[in-house]
C-alpha cells in the first residue's frame, strides 16, 4: 500500500516581469525576478494492494512530478511517501522504496549499446538479486513478454513496440508490488497500446498495485479502479470512475473531464 | 555504500563506453595512429628538406672584385665547400645588362659580392631578405668573407714575425660535459612530456565524461538509472571510477604509442650522429613514477570535467563548457616552459602545474620525495573536493531535470535570441578572454608595427568588440551599459570622489613603488616615445578613448551584466578586480583596482556610465599632463611628481581624500538613483 501524506513540490523559476499571471505566486523576492509555484500542493490520498489508481489532468497539473515524488526520483518539499509492504513494515527509505517499484515513463529511456539480456542481468544484479534467480526471471519475462526473438539484440536495433516491450521487462525484473507508469501508451501504435493494458490488467489480477497517468480518457475509465483527477497541484476529485460520473452528472469520464477543466 | 551495486553499474558504464565506436576512435585508434604518423611525417619531412637543401646550387656572382681578390675568394670558396652542405656556384657579374637589384629580383643570381676601394666597407654583400635561397647564399659569402678575413689577418701577423694563433687567438678553449646522454634526453622530454601527458589524459577523460553526464541527458536514460535501488553516492562513484579507468587507459596507450615513435625517432637521430649508446633504464623509474602521477592526475580531471559537463543538457553544450576548462589545462601544462618556475612547497599544491613540474623534475632524475608526496596527496585532496561538488550537484533536482545552462547566451541561435536581453555570466567570461587575447596579440603585433599608433588600435578593440557583442546578442544598450544622462549634481559629485580617490591612489602608488622598485623604470623607457607625440593627439589617444571604451567595457557589459546575475556588492568587487587584473601589472593591479571600484560605484549609484567616463577622463588626463610637462606640472603641483612623500604630503592627501570622498559620497546619496 502506498499512503501519500501531505505531498508538495516547490519549484523556483525565473520569470520575466509582467508575466506572473496564470501562475500561482505565493512568494515572491523583489531582486531575483525569480517566483516560486507549486507544482504540487499539499496532496494526501492512498492507494491499496490490487487497485489500478489513474491519475489525470491537463498538462502541467502535475501528474509527472508526483509520480516522481511517489517513485523517489524527486524528494518533495513537504510531506512524505510510505510504503507498507504486505507483512506491515513502513518504508520511507528512497532505496528501499525503489527496491519495491517499477517505475516506467516517456522519459526512461535504456541504454541502447546493451541487448535487453545484458540490461536484465545488470538490473537483477543493482536489485540484489542472486544470479540463478536473475537468469531464472529472464526467461519468465521472454515467456511472458514474448521477447524471443530480439532479447539478445541491442537496444538500438529494436522497433518502437519492441523498445517498449524491452522497457516493460525492465520494470518487471524485480517482482515489484507496486507500478508507477507515466503515460505508457503515449505515442504507441495502437497494438502497442494494448499490449500494455493488458500487461496492467494481468499485474492487477496478480495482485500487484498500479499507479498511471493518461491522457486517454477512455482507456483509463475501463480500466481504473479508481480516478485522481489534479490540477495546478491540487486534487480536484476523486472515486471511482462511477462515482466521478455521478458526482458531476456525466455519462462518461471525457464528459465529466469537460465539465470539470473547461466548464469552470 | 554497496560495492557490489557500484560494480554492477560500473560494468554496465564501461561495457556502454566500450561499445561506443566514437570513443574507440578517440581513445584507441586516435593515439596508436596520430604519433606514429606525426613522428614519422616529421622525419620524412626534414629528411626531404635537408636532402633538397643539399641538391640546391646556389649562384653567386662577383662583381668589381678585380682579378686578384676574385681568385683568392673563388679558391677559399673551393676550400670551403666540404664544409657548406650545399653547393655554390660562382661566376663573373654581367655588368651591361642589368643592375644588381634587378639581376637579384629577376633571380639570375641568389646573392652578389662586390668591391668598390673608395668605400670605408669596400665589400658588399647584396641579397634580399625575403627569399630563403638568397638569405642562404648571402650567409654563405658572410662566411667566406670571414674567412678571407682570417686569412689576410694571419698572413699579416706571420710578415711580422709573430706567432699568429698567440696573436688572434689568445684564448682558446674546450668544451667539457659531464650530463650524460640520458640527462641531456632526460631534459628535452622534461620539456614535452609533461604537456602530452597533460593533454592525452585531458582527451581521454572528456569525451566519456560528456558521455555518461550530458550524453545520458541527451539520451534520456539519466531518469531509468535514477529508479534503480542506488545512492547518488554510488552513481557517482561508478560513473567517476568509469571515467577514470577510461582515462588511464586512454592516456597509457598515448604514452606507450608516444614513446615508440620518440623511440624511432631518437634512435634515427642518434644513427646521423655516430656512436651513442642510450641507456633507456635509466629512465625507468621516472617512468614508472610518471604512470603513478598520471593515475592520480586522471582522477583529478575526471572529477573536473564531469563537475562541469553535468550542466549540460546535450552533448555540443557540454563541449563549449568543457573548452575552457582545457584551455586552462593546456596553460597549466605550458609552464614547464617558463624559466625559473620549480617544484617547491607552494607549485607542489597548485593543481596541474605540479603535475607538469613534477614530471620535468623525474626526468632530470632529482627525487624529491616529500614535494612528490606533497604532489600527490594535493592531487588526491582536488579530487576529493571535486567528488564532493559532483555529489551536491548530482543531488540538485535542478541540475538533473533541468533544461541546462543560461550562462551563455552567445551559442543560442541569433533567430532565437531575445530582444533585449540581458548578456550571461558566460558572456562576460567570454569577452574578457576574447578582449586579452586581442589584445595582447593583435594589440602587440600593432604596437610593434605602429608604434604609439598601435595603441590606438588596442583602444579601439577594446571599444567595438563588446559594443559587437552587444549587438549580436541583441542586447539592451541603453540598460546594460547604463546609457542615461547624469543629473547636474551628478557630476560635481562624480568629480569629488575622484579626487579624493586619486588622492588615495596616490598614496597608495608611492607606497607600492617601494615593494616593486623596477617597474617604475621599465614604464620610463615605454613613455620616451609618448612624449614626442603632440599634446592633443595624446590627450585623445591616452584619455578619451579609454575613458570611452574601458568604461563601456568593464562598467557597462561587465558590471551592467554581473550586477543583475548577482548581488550589487559582489559585481562591484568582481569589475574592480578584472579592472586591475586587465591592466596586467603587479604593481598597478591595487591602484587600478580601487580607480576601478570608484568608478564602478558612482556608476552604482548615478545610473549613469558618463559620469564614470568623465573621472576615468580627468585621471587619465592627470597622467598625461604629467607625462608630457613633468617638469612644470611638478611645479604647479609638486605631490603629482614626488617618488615619495613626507608626513606632511600624507596629511594633505588624506584630508583631500577625506573632503573629496565625503562630500561626494554625501552628494551621490542626496541625488542617487533610489532602489526600488
Amino acid at each position: 500500500m502506498i499512503t501519500v501524506e501531505n505531498l508538495t513540490k516547490k519549484f523556483t523559476r525565473t520569470v520575466q516581469p509582467g508575466e506572473t499571471e496564470g501562475v500561482q505566486a505565493k512568494h515572491r523576492k523583489k531582486q531575483t525576478k525569480k517566483e516560486e509555484f507549486y507544482a504540487v500542493d499539499h496532496i494526501s490520498f492512498s492507494v491499496t494492494q490490487g487497485e489500478i489508481v489513474g491519475i489525470l489532468g491537463p498538462n502541467g497539473a502535475g501528474k509527472t512530478t508526483l509520480l516522481r515524488m511517489l517513485g523517489t526520483l524527486m524528494e518533495p518539499t513537504e510531506g512524505r511517501v510510505i510504503l507498507t509492504d504486505d507483512a506491515g513494515n513502513q518504508m520511507t527509505d528512497p532505496v528501499q522504496i525503489k527496491q519495491n517499484i517499477g517505475y516506467l515513463s516517456g522519459n526512461t529511456k535504456l541504454y541502447h549499446r546493451l541487448s535487453t539480456r545484458e540490461m536484465l542481468r545488470m538490473l537483477g544484479e543493482i536489485y540484489g538479486m542472486p544470479k540463478e534467480a536473475v537468469e531464472k526471471r529472464i526467461e519468465e519475462i521472454i515467456q511472458v513478454l514474448d521477447m524471443g526473438a530480439f532479447i539478445d539484440n541491442r537496444i538500438e536495433k529494436l522497433s518502437t513496440g519492441q523498445t517498449q516491450r524491452a522497457s516493460i521487462a525492465r520494470c518487471l525484473i524485480h517482482s515489484p508490488a507496486i507500478y508507477i507508469f507515466d503515460e505508457p501508451t503515449l505515442g504507441l501504435d495502437i497494438l502497442s497500446a494494448d499490449a500494455i493494458v493488458t500487461f496492467m490488467k494481468q499485474q492487477k489480477e496478480a495482485g500487484k498495485t498500479v499507479l498511471y497517468s493518461t491522457h486517454y480518457l477512455e482507456e483509463a475509465q475501463f480500466l481504473c479502479d479508481r480516478i485522481i483527477m489534479i490540477d495546478k497541484g491540487k486534487i480536484m476529485i476523486e472515486g471511482s470512475p462511477a462515482e466521478i460520473m455521478e458526482q458531476t452528472q456525466t455519462r462518461t469520464l471525457r464528459e465529466a473531464f469537460g465539465r470539470l477543466y473547461m466548464g469552470r | 555504500m554497496n560495492p557490489n551495486k557500484i560494480k554492477a553499474l560500473l560494468k554496465r558504464e564501461l561495457t556502454d563506453i566500450f561499445r561506443d565506436k566514437k570513443t574507440l576512435c578517440m581513445m584507441v585508434l586516435l593515439p596508436l595512429l596520430l604519433y606514429p604518423l606525426m613522428i614519422v611525417g616529421m622525419t620524412l619531412l626534414f629528411s626531404a628538406i635537408t636532402q633538397s637543401q643539399e641538391e640546391t646550387t646556389y649562384q653567386v656572382a662577383f662583381a668589381d672584385l678585380g682579378q686578384e681578390r676574385e681568385q683568392t675568394l673563388t679558391d677559399l670558396l673551393e676550400k670551403d665547400a666540404d664544409t657548406f652542405s650545399y653547393q655554390i656556384s660562382v661566376e663573373p657579374f654581367d655588368e651591361n645588362e642589368k643592375t644588381i637589384e634587378q639581376a637579384l629580383k629577376d633571380g639570375d643570381y641568389d646573392a652578389v659580392l662586390s668591391y668598390e676601394g673608395s668605400q670605408k666597407d669596400p665589400y658588399r654583400i647584396y641579397y634580399l631578405e625575403a627569399k630563403d635561397d638568397s638569405g642562404i647564399a648571402a650567409a654563405a659569402l658572410k662566411e667566406l668573407l670571414e674567412d678571407y678575413n682570417k686569412q689576410l689577418q694571419k698572413q699579416k701577423v706571420q710578415q711580422l714575425g709573430l706567432d699568429a694563433d698567440e696573436i688572434l687567438n689568445p684564448v682558446r678553449y674546450e668544451e667539457v660535459n659531464y650530463s650524460s646522454t640520458e640527462q641531456t634526453m632526460g631534459n628535452m622530454l622534461g620539456d614535452i612530456v609533461p604537456m602530452l601527458v597533460i593533454i592525452s589524459i585531458m582527451m581521454g577523460a572528456i569525451y566519456p565524461a560528456i558521455d555518461v553526464t550530458a550524453g545520458e541527458k541527451e539520451r534520456g536514460t539519466l531518469e531509468t538509472l535514477l529508479t534503480l535501488p542506488v545512492t547518488n553516492f554510488e552513481l557517482i562513484m561508478s560513473k567517476f571510477l568509469a571515467v577514470s579507468v577510461i582515462a588511464c587507459v586512454s592516456a597509457i596507450l598515448n604514452i606507450v604509442s608516444m614513446g615508440a615513435a620518440f623511440g624511432f625517432m631518437f634512435s634515427y637521430m642518434m644513427e646521423g650522429m655516430g656512436a651513442v649508446t642510450i641507456n633507456y633504464a635509466t629512465f625507468l623509474p621516472a617512468i614508472l613514477f610518471t604512470l603513478l602521477v598520471m593515475v592520480f592526475f586522471a582522477l583529478f580531471v575526471t572529477a573536473v570535467s564531469l563537475c562541469i559537463c553535468i550542466f549540460a543538457k546535450s552533448f555540443k553544450e557540454a563541449n563549449n563548457y568543457i573548452t575552457p576548462m582545457m584551455l586552462v589545462f593546456m596553460f597549466g601544462s605550458m609552464v614547464t616552459m617558463v624559466p625559473n618556475i620549480e617544484l617547491t612547497e607552494v607549485t607542489a599544491a597548485i593543481p596541474i602545474v605540479n603535475i607538469s613540474l613534477m614530471i620535468v623534475q623525474l626526468f632530470s632524475f632529482s627525487y624529491n620525495y616529500a614535494l612528490f608526496g606533497i604532489v600527490l596527496l594535493s592531487n588526491i585532496v582536488y579530487s576529493l573536493l571535486a567528488v564532493l561538488i559532483l555529489g551536491k550537484i548530482y543531488n540538485s533536482e535542478a541540475v538533473l531535470f533541468s533544461e541546462g545552462m543560461s550562462s551563455l547566451k552567445l551559442f543560442t541561435p541569433r533567430s532565437e535570441m531575445q530582444k533585449g536581453q540581458i548578456p550571461g555570466i558566460g558572456d562576460v567570461v567570454v569577452l574578457i578572454c576574447v578582449e586579452l587575447l586581442l589584445i595582447f596579440y593583435v594589440g602587440t603585433a600593432a604596437q610593434l608595427k605602429m608604434g604609439f599608433y598601435g595603441t590606438v588600435v588596442v583602444q579601439l578593440l577594446i571599444l567595438l568588440f563588446p559594443l559587437l557583442y552587444l549587438w549580436y546578442l541583441k542586447a539592451d544598450f541603453k540598460k546594460v551599459l547604463s546609457l542615461q544622462p547624469p543629473k547636474v549634481l551628478h557630476i560635481p559629485a562624480a568629480l569629488l570622489v575622484w579626487i579624493g580617490g586619486f588622492s588615495l591612489m596616490c598614496m597608495l602608488a608611492v607606497l607600492l613603488t617601494k615593494i616593486f622598485p623596477e617597474s617604475t623604470q621599465s614604464m620610463a623607457d615605454t613613455m620616451a616615445e609618448y612624449v614626442k607625440q603632440p599634446f592633443w593627439v595624446l590627450v585623445l589617444v591616452m584619455a578619451v578613448m579609454p575613458a570611452v571604451g574601458e568604461e563601456l567595457m568593464f562598467r557597462g557589459f561587465i558590471f551592467g551584466t554581473l550586477k543583475r546575475r548577482w548581488r550589487v556588492l559582489p559585481a562591484m568587487f568582481v569589475t574592480a578586480a578584472i579592472f586591475g587584473i586587465y591592466h596586467m601589472s603587479l604593481s598597478k593591479f591595487f591602484t587600478t583596482a580601487l580607480l576601478g571600484f570608484m568608478l564602478v560605484y558612482v556608476v552604482e549609484k548615478t545610473g549613469s556610465i558618463f559620469c564614470s567616463m568623465l573621472m576615468h577622463f580627468c585621471n587619465n588626463l592627470v597622467s598625461v599632463v604629467v607625462m608630457k610637462y613633468s617638469e612644470q606640472a611638478g611645479r604647479a603641483v609638486p605631490i603629482l611628481t614626488k617618488s615619495s612623500y613626507a608626513l606632511s604630503d600624507y596629511l594633505l592627501l588624506v584630508g583631500v581624500a577625506c573632503i573629496g570622498l565625503g562630500l561626494g559620497g554625501f552628494l551621490l546619496k542626496k541625488t542617487g538613483i533610489k532602489k526600488q
